[in-house]
This record gives C-alpha cells, sequence and structure tokens, in this order.
C-alpha cells in the first residue's frame, strides 16, 4: 500500500495530473472511489480483492474532466475498458496516468496506451466460472424455454438505469432510452418496455463489454444482466475474430462493413 | 390502541384465511442475496431472515409503472376511461421504518390535490410491520426520530417476543378490522413493554443540529466532494420509500391508448432539462444536493418533517458506496 | 375527501391554427363538453397541460385573457415530441387539457399604476394574457407600455396584434428586433432588449414592471430596473421550469423547496432572489 500512495503523491506533485482516482475504505467501512487532489491525501488509497467498482466510468464524468489531467488506479477489467474506451477514440494518450498492481504485488505505472495493450494480454482475466456454467446452461435450453426465463428475469427490471450509470462503455451523452422522437424504447418498466431496454443495451455492448460484471453487481433487482454481453461477446469472437478491450485498435464488428462479412444469420 | 397475540405457528394459517378472503399477501421472499416483497403458493416461500427488503412497500401505493387512464380513439372523438383499482392487499414484513416512509408518503400524496389513485391504493391496502430484532450498519432510525419501536403508518405492528407468539399492535381501523376478521386466532392482551425484543440502533448523528446546519452549507463545495463518486444513476431514490418523484408517458396504437407515470429520480441529468436545453441542475453535485436538501431541509420546510426514515436501502444499493449517514455527519462536522 | 383523478385532461377542439412565427403556431381552442366550460376559470399567469393522445403532455401559459370566455388560446414552439405532435393537429382535432395550474399576477394590486411590459421572443405569449387583460379593464391602470423584441422581424409573435396595439393610443409598444434581424421596411427598434429599455426609460414611479424573457435577457434586464430605481417588490417574472404533472407532485419544477407549478410560475424578485438558482 505504501508504495501506492508513494506512487499517487508524486504523481500529483510532478504535475502529470491534478485528480487521482483510486479505491478507498470509507468511515463507513465500504469501499468507494476516492478522488484525491492533494499529494498528502494519498494514503487514503486502498487496494485489495474487494475493490470491485470498475473506476473507468469516471473519466467520462464532466466533473473529472474539469479538473483537466486525471490519474487513475485501474484493477485488470478497469485497464480493458480504458483500452476499448481509447480504441473508440473516446480519451487521448496524455490525458490519462495510469496506475496498476501486477500479480506480483509490484506498482505499475503505464506510459501509454501500447503498454496497457501489452499488459492486457500478458495478464487476461480467466473467465468467470459460474457465469461460464450460466451461460451454458441457458445456451442448452430450447429457444422458447430461454425466451421464458428473461422474460421472468427482466420483467423485475425497475428501469434505474444502475446498470447502464455503472458501466464504462455506456458513455453516450444521449442514451437511446432517452431519445423520444422517435420513441425506440418505451421509458416505463413494464414487460415490453424492459424487454426493448435489454435488447437494445446488449446489443450496444455485443463485443464492447469487458466483462467486468459491473451491471449486474449494481443491480437492486439482482438480475444477472452480464449473462447477456457475455454471452454476445462469445458470438462477436467466433463471428468476427473480436474481443473487448485487448486492443488499442480496432474497427469495431458491428459498426464496420467488410465484403467477407458471413451473412449466415440473415434467413 | 388495542393489543393482541398471536401464535407464531398461526402465522400460516391468518395468511391463507386472509387469501381466501380474496386479497392479496405480500411478504418478503429471498432472490439471490436479496429480499422483495412478493406473493407466494407456500408459507416456507417467505424469508424472515433479512434486515431490510430490497425494494421498498412503496411499490404497493405507487407503483413503478401505473395507468392514470386509458383511451379509446374512434376516428377522433376519444374516450377516456379511469382505472378502476379494487383489488385488496395485505402488506406483511415490512419495517417499523417503512410506516414512517408511508405515513409521509401518504402525507405528501394526499393532503394537498389528492391523488386519487394513491389514496385508492392506500384505502385497499392494509400494512402490517414486523419490527425489527436485527440491524446492520446502514440502518440509522434511531438518528432521523425513529426506531424499532415505531408504529407509526402500520396498520399492525408485529413483535416476535421470542415466546412463541407475536405481539400485535393494532394501530389503526383498518388494521383492527383485519384482527376482527379473525377471531379465532388473536387473544387479547395488555400493552407489554417490547423493547426489550428490539434491535438496539445507534443514534449516528444529532438530528436537532444538522436540521438547522444544512442549509447554511448550500453554497459549499461538500457537495461536490460527497458527490465525485456518484454515478448518477437512480437507484437510490427508485429504492426509497419516500422518494416519489414521476415522469408521465403516452403509449399507445392508432386506436387506443394509455398515459402511465413511471417513477423517476432527480439524480438523473434529464430529470430537470429544460426543452432548451438549459439545465438548471447542471452537474451531478447539483443533483446530490438536491436529494439531500429535499430529505432534510425542503420537507422540513413545506411538511414540516425531513423525509429520510433512515431505512438504509440507498446504502446499501448505491454502486459507488455513497452513504447518507457519512454524508450527514460530515455535514454535522462542516 | 374523495380525490379526484386529476390527470384525466379536459377534451378539447381546435377552433382556429394561427401561423404566427416560424415553428410558432397558436391555437385557439374550446371545451367539447359544455360543463366543462361551466367549471372552468383562470386568471393571469395561470398554466395547463395540453396533451396529443398518445404521445403525451406538455406545459405552456395559457395565453388569451380570462376576461375573454368561453375559449383559450395557447402559443407553442416545435420543440420536442409532444410540441411536434400539436404543430401537426389541425383544425377540428381534439386534443387534451389540464388545467388551470399555478398562481397568478396580482392584477388586482396593480389597480392605479403604470405597467411595463419588457419581453422577448416566446415569452410575449405569457404576457400577452396580461396585457389583453389589462387593456379590458383599461380605467383601472395609469401607462401602459410594451417592450418586445426577437430575433428577426419574422420570429416576432402575434404581429396583427402588434399592430394594433401600435394604432391604439391606451398603449405604448416599443418593438426590436436583434442587430441583423431587420427587413427593409422594419419600422421599429433596432438592438437587444436591455439596451432598448435603457434607451427609452421609464419613470419607476408607481410603476410595476413585468420581465419575461430568455434567461440571458432577464438577466441583462435586471440591472438597468434596479439603476432606473425600481424596488425589487415591483418586478415580476415567470419562471419555466420542466414539468410533468402541473398539481406539485412528480417533483421536475422544483427550485429549492418551491413547486414552480403550484408556488409559481409568477414570482415577485424579492421572492425569486430568496430561491436557489435552480432555474
Ligand atoms: S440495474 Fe437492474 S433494475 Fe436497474 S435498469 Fe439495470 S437491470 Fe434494470
Ligand atoms: S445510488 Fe449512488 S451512484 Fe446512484 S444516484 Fe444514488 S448516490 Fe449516485
Ligand atoms: S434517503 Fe435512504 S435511508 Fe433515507 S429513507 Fe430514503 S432510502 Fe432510506
Ligand atoms: S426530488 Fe429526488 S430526493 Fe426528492 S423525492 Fe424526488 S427523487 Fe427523491
Ligand atoms: S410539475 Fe410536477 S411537481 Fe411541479
Amino acid at each position: 500500500m505504501q508504495e501506492l500512495h508513494n506512487k499517487i503523491k508524486s504523481i500529483l506533485e510532478n504535475g502529470s495530473a491534478s485528480l487521482f482516482i483510486a479505491y478507498q475504505k470509507s468511515r463507513e467501512g465500504k469501499i468507494t472511489p476516492t478522488f484525491i487532489t492533494k499529494p498528502e491525501q494519498s494514503q487514503k488509497a486502498y487496494f485489495g480483492d474487494d475493490c470491485k467498482q470498475n473506476l473507468a466510468v469516471y473519466i467520462h464524468k464532466q466533473e473529472v474532466k474539469n479538473f483537466g489531467k486525471v490519474g487513475i488506479f485501474a484493477n485488470i477489467y478497469t485497464l480493458k475498458s480504458l483500452l476499448q474506451i481509447y480504441a473508440e477514440n473516446q480519451i487521448r494518450d496524455d490525458y490519462l496516468k495510469v496506475v496498476t498492481i501486477n500479480p506480483n504485488g509490484a506498482i505499475v505505472e503505464f506510459a501509454n496506451f501500447m503498454e496497457i495493450e501489452n499488459y492486457v494480454n500478458e495478464n487476461k482475466p480467466a473467465p468467470n466460472p459460474e457465469d461460464m456454467e450460466r451461460v451454458e446452461k441457458l445456451s442448452n435450453l430450447s429457444r422458447e424455454e430461454r425466451w421464458d426465463y428473461w422474460l421472468n428475469e427482466l420483467s423485475t427490471c425497475i428501469k434505474c438505469y444502475a446498470c447502464r450509470a455503472a458501466c464504462p462503455m455506456c458513455y453516450c451523452t444521449k442514451c437511446t432510452v432517452d431519445c423520444n422522437q422517435p420513441q425506440w424504447i418505451s421509458t416505463p418498466s413494464h414487460s415490453l418496455g424492459n424487454i426493448e431496454w435489454h435488447i437494445m443495451r446488449a446489443m450496444h455492448l455485443a463485443g464492447r463489454c469487458v466483462e467486468c460484471n459491473e451491471c449486474a453487481r449494481v443491480c437492486p433487482m439482482d438480475i444477472p444482466l452480464n449473462l447477456l454481453t457475455v454471452k454476445l461477446n462469445d458470438t462477436a469472437n467466433i463471428e468476427f475474430g473480436q474481443q473487448a478491450g485487448l486492443k488499442g485498435e480496432l474497427d469495431y464488428a458491428l459498426s464496420t462493413f467488410k465484403v467477407d462479412d458471413k451473412e449466415n444469420f440473415i434467413r | 390502541m388495542n393489543y393482541k397475540t398471536l401464535n407464531t405457528n398461526k402465522l400460516p394459517e391468518f395468511f391463507e384465511k386472509i387469501k381466501k378472503t380474496g386479497k392479496t399477501v405480500l411478504a418478503p421472499r429471498k432472490k439471490g442475496n436479496k429480499t422483495f416483497f412478493a406473493t407466494f403458493d407456500s408459507f416456507d416461500q417467505i424469508n424472515f431472515d433479512y434486515v431490510q427488503t430490497a425494494l421498498s412497500p412503496k411499490s404497493v401505493l405507487f407503483p413503478r409503472v401505473e395507468e392514470l387512464f386509458t383511451y379509446k380513439n374512434d376516428d377522433g372523438t376519444y374516450s377516456v376511461k379511469e382505472p378502476e383499482l379494487k383489488n385488496e392487499v395485505v402488506v406483511f414484513g415490512m419495517r417499523p421504518c417503512d410506516g414512517v416512509a408511508l405515513d409521509y408518503l401518504c402525507d405528501f400524496f394526499l393532503n394537498e390535490n389528492p391523488d386519487k389513485l394513491l389514496q385508492d391504493r392506500k384505502n385497499n391496502t392494509t400494512f402490517i410491520s414486523l419490527a425489527c430484532k436485527s440491524f446492520d450498519n446502514d440502518c440509522f432510525c434511531t438518528s432521523v426520530g425513529s426506531s424499532p419501536a415505531e408504529t407509526l403508518g402500520s396498520d399492525l405492528c408485529f413483535t416476535d417476543m421470542g415466546n412463541g407468539s407475536y405481539y400485535v399492535e393494532v394501530v389503526t381501523d383498518k388494521g383492527q378490522k383485519l384482527v376482527d376478521a379473525f377471531p379465532d386466532l388473536f387473544a387479547d392482551t395488555k400493552e407489554i413493554n417490547k423493547v426489550e425484543q428490539l434491535a438496539q440502533v445507534p443514534v449516528r448523528f444529532e438530528l436537532k443540529n444538522l436540521v438547522p446546519k444544512i442549509p447554511t452549507v448550500f453554497e459549499t463545495n461538500i457537495w461536490l466532494d460527497q458527490s465525485l463518486a456518484c454515478i448518477g444513476c437512480g437507484a437510490c431514490a427508485y429504492v426509497c420509500p419516500t422518494c416519489s418523484c414521476f415522469d408521465v408517458q403516452d403509449e399507445c396504437n392508432p386506436k387506443a391508448g394509455t398515459r402511465l407515470r413511471c417513477w423517476d429520480s432527480c439524480a438523473f441529468g434529464q430529470f430537470t432539462l429544460h426543452a432548451s436545453g438549459h439545465n438548471p441542475r447542471e452537474v451531478q453535485s447539483n443533483r446530490w444536493r438536491n436529494r439531500v436538501m429535499h430529505k432534510f431541509n425542503y420537507s422540513v420546510q413545506n411538511m414540516n418533517t425531513i423525509s429520510c426514515v433512515g431505512c438504509g436501502r440507498c446504502i446499501r444499493v448505491c454502486p459507488a458506496g455513497m452513504s447518507i449517514i457519512e454524508h450527514l455527519i460530515s455535514v454535522e462536522e462542516a | 375527501m374523495e380525490a379526484k383523478n386529476v390527470y384525466i385532461p379536459y377534451q378539447m377542439k381546435i377552433e382556429k391554427v394561427t401561423y404566427e412565427a416560424p415553428q410558432i403556431k397558436t391555437f385557439k381552442l374550446k371545451f367539447i363538453n359544455p360543463e366543462d366550460e361551466a367549471k372552468f376559470s383562470f386568471k393571469a399567469g395561470q398554466f395547463g397541460l395540453y396533451s396529443v393522445f398518445g404521445e403525451g403532455e406538455s406545459t405552456f401559459c395559457i395565453a388569451s385573457s380570462p376576461t375573454r370566455k368561453g375559449y383559450i388560446e395557447c402559443t407553442f414552439r416545435e420543440v420536442g415530441r409532444v410540441t411536434t405532435a400539436l404543430a401537426n393537429c389541425e383544425e377540428g382535432d381534439t386534443i387534451g387539457f389540464r388545467g388551470p395550474y399555478g398562481n397568478t399576477f396580482p392584477m388586482e394590486s396593480w389597480f392605479g399604476k403604470n405597467l411595463i411590459f419588457i419581453t422577448g421572443g416566446i415569452a410575449l405569449p405569457p404576457l400577452r394574457c396580461v396585457i389583453w387583460n389589462a387593456l379590458d379593464w383599461r380605467d383601472k391602470f395609469k401607462d401602459i407600455i410594451v417592450i418586445y423584441g426577437a430575433r428577426t422581424a419574422e420570429d416576432l409573435v402575434y404581429k396583427h396584434e402588434l399592430a394594433e396595439w401600435e394604432s391604439r393610443s391606451d398603449i405604448d409598444l416599443i418593438q426590436t428586433v436583434d442587430p441583423g434581424g431587420e427587413t427593409p421596411d422594419w419600422k421599429g427598434e433596432v438592438g437587444f432588449v436591455p439596451a432598448i429599455l435603457e434607451k427609452n426609460p421609464p419613470s419607476s414611479e408607481n410603476t410595476i414592471a413585468i420581465v419575461c424573457g430568455p434567461p440571458i435577457m432577464i438577466k441583462l434586464t435586471l440591472p438597468i430596473l434596479m439603476k432606473l430605481g425600481f424596488p425589487n417588490e415591483s418586478i415580476f417574472t415567470t419562471l419555466e421550469n420542466r414539468m410533468k404533472c402541473g398539481v406539485g407532485k412528480c417533483g421536475h419544477c422544483m427550485v429549492g423547496n418551491n413547486y414552480v407549478c403550484k408556488d409559481g410560475p409568477v414570482y415577485r424578485y424579492d421572492e425569486l432572489l430568496k430561491l436557489p438558482l435552480e432555474y
């Protein structure tokens, strides 16, 4: 921890960032993000296995951008998110100072996104076995059974949009659900409106989701909605050879047309 | 107030008998790690091991989506139909703090410009609270003027006396009616001191210092400091038993349609956005400030009461670990 | 007390559609149900929620004067889903209306005083209601002055009525357009509303100023009124926060502890100053 504190301190002191985002243990004992602006506050930073939140979400926040250059402590999923966001041209190299702790417990500071790309490819997180099992189980169901399963799960969604807010890849300033001309997605959280919202959400994340599972973690209704994007990632990988959060340069499969694209989905 | 006892092993029978009268019974049920109010087929589906439900019982009076009216369009001539709310409901197992919240919510919706839909639902619902034997770090009812012993807003209040019986406080006429419907289940008793059976929730801040303090820090940086972590989801408002904000939306096909209201949250950037693009609460810190101000200042000005009951739901749900307790303490200390 | 479902709108027939300016129209509306009409009354400053069935509701003021019975008028700009749907309606169509909501301009307390209306663009409609109301009670007031500006001559609303006011001797109308917004035959002023006010300074003696317009116009106008010696208590304005219910429940319109839909939309300037800047 001392090493992390020193690193944050020096980053703030040498001016490579005026705000550093890390985890802390709050007064109430919760793991929360902390926003450090003064070098002497660096010892607030904390890191442990209980630090789950994907901090990459904050780089989109206006009040964070107002600080100018930002430093961020990133776990492996946050790194993947940052890389994917970079590949989608949403951040510049010189805007962020990224720091992580490698599996040996050493602090790593990245000079640029190339280094992040190399790092995440060497330290790819293994897929969550529990999720794999659940996806597998669902895939083995009949189409009707699967539809019923999701209809039932999604009917409980209260449309608080915590899943959207927590997802670093959901950064659109005007989300499709907020458009009302035309009203693509019906706003109320009845079954139809919920299904529309979740199909839209999952499709917009297909092959972009870094599988941090924030959406499922934050859902007040305990809907395992990460399984949708995990499954779609799998499809994007099989069909287009594309995996999210591993490359700094990318033609996103769903927005790029290639003459040799498979057309077997058109029936 | 009247006092009764009910044998704990008679509870299944109580529910069965209520259901036989055509009423819907909602009770705490577990889904994943969380507990929600839901209907049940058999008694063993009810979960008694919970500190607080993830969603509040407000949805019984103020559902997340609700029809305001439906209409038919017959070549440009519209016939409008009001919803008829007939379904009678008994909610079992809400906590005493939720009763206080419902009391506030009903005051808010029914005192001025009374809301017909909420009024109807209220008339059709009996709320039974189950006093708390345990609490967690996020509970702070005793800091905001209530406690596990509170009965305000409940129709009946059950306390498990640990001796195989529930002590039942009959708080309202509606509660009395429900008890009177099943005279063989309930026995008369005198007022009992129940406090020893209940959770002892520590006081975290001094409300009488805090309430006058809050408006004085309106223009400070404290809200930005507190809310940098806030990601502006609406979860805290959606789970909050006193949050009452909603949106109005139309849905239709060419022949018929519905005007609906659905929950909304002042945490959303769109909540105050004008058609011109101007947004009076431009950034998240303005929105967070509004949440705290509403609960601890505006409600006091408008209704002479704070509108937070210390249920802790917003804390448990917050993806960013924001704790209103912590933030109120930091205002108190500021 | 027996509550009533306040969300059920009155059904109104569009009697007349008037094109005012690009994307701005006025509807003259009549109650379809005579009982609704008999029950209905309102005062200057109040607003309503107008709806197209299936598209939703939108909030704007009642732009006609309460002294003109039997109908109401509203003027709106096509900006969103509902106003676009409204703009697509034709004469004879049915729309929904509920209201009147909100507080009113305290016109009775202005008897015996001069009135000056300062307004810009699409903010004339709420004041048009007051202006006609004052003209219909003409002997109750001293001088009536209107300063009205728009971006261009084309953007001025109620052009036919402006011409009428122009020709009347009991109301003083000063029209202006932003520099570059004038047409070759433009006879009014050229310049922003605050500058035109400064150029034609009214006496603050026994005068009520009613200011309504885009935030920037209001922001620049107030200091001039202060300089002219208007006390805060003699200045009135209206707020236009986002509204969904109109009855103090949905929370959208809140400014501090105020619900603009019931505690407003009319504010005396000294009262407005007590609210946080969330409008
Ligand atoms: S977090 Fe859960 S309840 Fe909220 S919108 Fe997402 S899926 Fe629905
Ligand atoms: S739940 Fe937390 S992150 Fe979401 S709006 Fe509320 S305070 Fe902000
Ligand atoms: S603000 Fe939080 S603690 Fe207070 S009543 Fe609402 S959900 Fe419960
Ligand atoms: S304004 Fe915010 S805090 Fe107040 S009731 Fe509405 S959502 Fe809750
Ligand atoms: S418009 Fe709903 S509270 Fe004012």
